[in-house]
């Protein structure tokens, strides 16, 4: 597999990711009451934060590198 | 013996009148703290005057359509309405990032590159934001005083 293809798969499996936290989150959004604190609805939003930032940064270094 | 019994006499009206003077000295004494009782009776009442006045403030402070956060109706009603306009932003903030994600999936799914467009790196960022959006504002629920206490900074 070369470094381009290896690259690709990264990006469509860290951009599944992104998906799937994001569809957790609104099933999570849509669970919660709305006077309530949902500690879970916060995990998955800080998750998903940090998976975005995880991509960003990563798109960053490849384009730096090329 | 009269001389003896004269003496002994004398003796104890001096003792009465010792006593009568150390009895007045200590009724002298007393004066100050008797006088200090009023004081602090005084001071009840000026305390239940101030809240008299609290309370006589908290009706003017209502009358005023500005201050209606003071009134516990309002604050309450006031409350509610912060959570549902919270409430409903978490759930237009979710349905954003779901759609944003979806068409981001479905870019990189049919692009044949491993590195990302800038528009698809602003979906991302967007994304970010998105998801920090939710997590600040689900940490600031707002509870109203009845309630109680609520943890509103989130989870360590």
């Amino acid at each position: 597999m070369t470094p381009e293809e290896k690259r690709k798969e990264q990006v469509a499996r860290q951009c599944a990711d992104l998906l799937k936290l994001a569809t957790d989150l609104k099933a999570q959004v849509d669970k919660a009451r709305k006077d309530e604190l949902s500690v879970s609805v916060v995990r998955k939003a800080a998750e998903l934060e940090q998976m975005a930032h995880k991509v960003r940064n990563g798109a960053a270094l490849s384009t730096s590198n090329e | 013996m009269s001389d003896l019994n004269s003496k002994t006499a004398n003796i104890a009206v001096i003792s009465r009148q010792r006593f009568a003077s150390l009895l007045f000295l200590a009724l002298l004494l007393m004066v100050p703290f008797r006088a200090g009782l009023p004081q602090s009776t005084k001071g009840v009442v000026l305390s239940s005057q101030s809240l008299v006045g609290q309370s006589h403030q908290t009706l003017d402070y209502s009358a005023d359509p500005g201050s209606a956060v003071l009134d516990p109706v309002m604050a309450e009603r006031r409350m509610k309405m912060l959570n549902n306009e919270r409430h409903k932003a978490i759930l237009s903030d979710s349905d954003k990032l779901l759609k944003l994600a979806t068409e981001l999936n479905d870019e990189i799914a049919r692009s044949n590159s491993g590195a990302l467009t800038p528009e698809q790196l602003r979906k991302v960022a967007e994304i970010e934001k998105l998801a920090r959006n939710v997590r600040d504002k689900m940490t600031m629920t707002i509870v109203s005083p009845s309630a109680g206490f609520f943890p509103v900074n989130g989870p360590p």
